[in-house]
């Protein structure tokens, strides 16, 4: 067997077991091996086709020389010698990229004698891609792989963009609602200002009414009606507005005597809630500003104060001199202080707002909003501290303003803040 | 979008397509050996299809969508030639989740019908299996 081996690596093919006539003309490639050693023997024409060689390259050679041959191949093949079974395999061979597949069969070739001649292959099946199909079919996968990245980045995007529209339109609409409110508030002012004059006209007119003789019974009951319907109007546009005759120009004054016509203007109110009202203040302490608004600060700070207290309510009025720690510069400290309800953390957010009032129909929610326009346009600011609970129950307003209110710079303590909120719980 | 789960008929497809590829014994991480057969049955054909590029594209994003939700998966990655590396653990429900993401792409990609073929080219058993005895194994 070794001699013969010897000899049919150097001739042409002979000793083929395979039916000639029948392989040469058959479109599957076809090869005979020896046994044990997978030397060609014998390979049709569709086969030296397949492989790119031809006949005389191939027969001689070494069957696993061709790529197509590998450990599979091998194992298949001592398994097809071993046994004389016949045997199929699916094999790759491997070309960087474009990997080709291809099955074969396997089986011995016997001689009449039983003699195993030689092994025969066929190749059944090639995947014949054309690489152009498999490089078109990888760049379109490639590309939608691309593509289902790049929706899930915009699908994203489009969320948050869409969630910041929202957020965005809120605060838009925050910012008009707070603005309407304002210019609302302004109107009211405005109204209120323009109500007091022929306002007061009609109360003289009452007054002078009610002072003269002979009058009957029943017109002297309706004057007083009269006068006490317009007392009404009066008050509420005193809470928005009042005073305005005195408010037109800047003036020095002292402020114990404001703190007096305050307390004087409200007492009937103090003796309603039965309150005790504490005034401290230095009698020379003088004050440039507009005395009206000033006035009208301190009555809205005062009334918020009775309304909050109740039984053993009690209200400390105080005015002092301070000294700015930033410039050094003069100012007057009024604080309104009570030992009533509080405020608590989610209306004190509130409190400055135009309308804002947690008093239902007898609130109107504008005394502090005019406070903070008035302090404002004296250049400086309004604080509190409040407390609902504990020892420190109640609230404190202070007003700090200019001493001097002609120079107008502002005096806020913080840049950016014109008032300040403090809770103590 | 597979950002929101995977659809449900694909889920059991998926778990079918393990339930073909688990081991006899029962070992612990029978979900993560059968994640990694059927993913290497499906890259001979696909590889041939597309191109090892294309399929290792395809099992990347699935892999990078299934990593979301099963943690697991953390320390996997594919290698050049498309074959996946680092799938081990006992989780079970990672191997369903990566071959539920890699055959719902599939399915956006090509289609329905195309995918279905494959499948059943390579695992000709599939159309047979009951999937509800295998899911409530390992769910
Ligand atoms: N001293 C205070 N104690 C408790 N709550 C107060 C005090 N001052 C103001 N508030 C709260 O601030 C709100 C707004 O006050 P304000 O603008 O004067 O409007 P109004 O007094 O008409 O309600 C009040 O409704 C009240 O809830
Ligand atoms: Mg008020």
């Amino acid at each position: 067997m070794a001699a013969d081996q010897a000899n049919n690596r150097k001739q042409p093919p002979t000793g083929s077991g395979l039916d000639q006539p029948v392989t040469e003309g058959s479109p599957m490639p076809m090869a005979e091996l020896e046994t044990g050693t997978h030397i060609i023997r014998y390979v049709n024409p569709a086969f030296c086709l397949l492989a790119g060689k031809t006949k005389e390259k191939l027969i001689g050679s070494d069957f696993t020389d061709l790529t197509a041959a590998g450990e599979d191949f091998l194992s298949l093949f001592r398994w097809v010698c071993r046994t004389g079974k016949s045997g199929t395999h699916t094999g790759t061979a491997h070309s960087a990229s474009n990997p080709l597949y291809w099955s074969y069969a396997m089986w011995p070739v016997f001689a009449a004698d039983h003699r195993t001649l030689g092994i025969a292959i066929q190749v059944i099946e090639t995947t014949s891609f054309h690489q152009d199909a498999t490089a078109m079919n990888q760049a379109l996968l490639l590309g939608s792989v691309r593509q289902h990245e790049l929706t899930e980045v915009a699908e994203l995007l489009a969320t948050k963009l869409q969630s910041e529209i929202v957020a965005r339109k809120n605060t838009e609409a925050a910012l008009i609602r707070s603005e309407k409110l304002a210019s609302v508030g302004r109107m009211a002012a405005v109204l209120a200002h323009e109500i007091n004059n022929p306002l007061a006209a009609v109360m003289g007119i009452v007054y002078l009414m009610q002072n003269t003789d002979n009058l009957s019974a029943s017109v002297a009951e309706n004057l007083e009606r009269a006068d006490g319907e317009l007392k009404r109007i009066a008050h509420i546009t005193r809470q928005t507005l009042g005073f305005y005759r005195e408010s037109l120009h800047l003036a020095a004054f002292y402020v114990a005597p404001l703190l007096d016509s305050v307390l004087d203007l409200l007492k009937s109110r103090i003796q309603s809630r039965s309150a005790i009202v504490e005034k401290q203040c230095d009698a020379e302490l003088q004050m440039m500003a507009m005395q009206g608004e000033v006035r009208q600060v301190i009555s809205n700070l005062l009334l918020n104060s009775l309304d909050s207290i109740d039984s053993a309510g009690r209200v400390v009025l105080r005015a002092s001199i301070s000294t700015s720690p930033t410039d050094r510069s003069q100012r007057v400290r009024i604080t309104v202080s009570d030992n009533g309800q509080g405020i608590g953390e989610s209306v004190l957010s509130q409190i400055f707002e135009a309308f804002f009032t947690t008093k239902g129909a007898i609130g109107n929610g504008l005394g502090l909003w005019v406070s903070k326009q008035i302090v404002d346009k004296h250049g400086g600011f309004i604080q509190v501290r409040t407390a609902t609970v504990g020892p420190q129950l109640g609230t404190t307003f202070s007003v700090i303003l200019p001493m001097d209110a002609t120079r107008p710079e502002r005096i806020g303590e913080s840049p950016g803040s014109d008032h300040h909120i403090e809770e103590e719980q | 979008m597979n950002r929101n789960g995977i659809n449900p008929k694909i889920r059991d497809l998926a778990q079918k397509l393990l339930s073909l590829e688990s081991p006899a014994k029962n070992l612990s991480d029978a979900n993560i050996f059968a994640a990694l057969m059927v993913s290497e049955k499906l890259r001979r054909p696909l590889s041939t299809l597309a191109g090892t590029a294309g399929f290792r594209s395809l099992l990347m994003r699935a892999l990078t969508l299934a990593k979301r939700e099963a943690p697991g998966l953390d320390g996997v990655q594919v290698k050049e030639d498309g074959s996946l590396e680092g799938l081990n653990g006992e989780e079970t429900e990672a191997g369903t989740v990566l071959i539920a993401h890699l055959v719902g792409l599939l399915e956006t990609f090509i289609g329905e019908p195309l995918t279905l073929r494959l499948l059943n080219e390579i695992w000709p058993k599939l159309s047979g299996v009951d999937t509800n005895s295998e899911g409530k194994e390992s769910i």
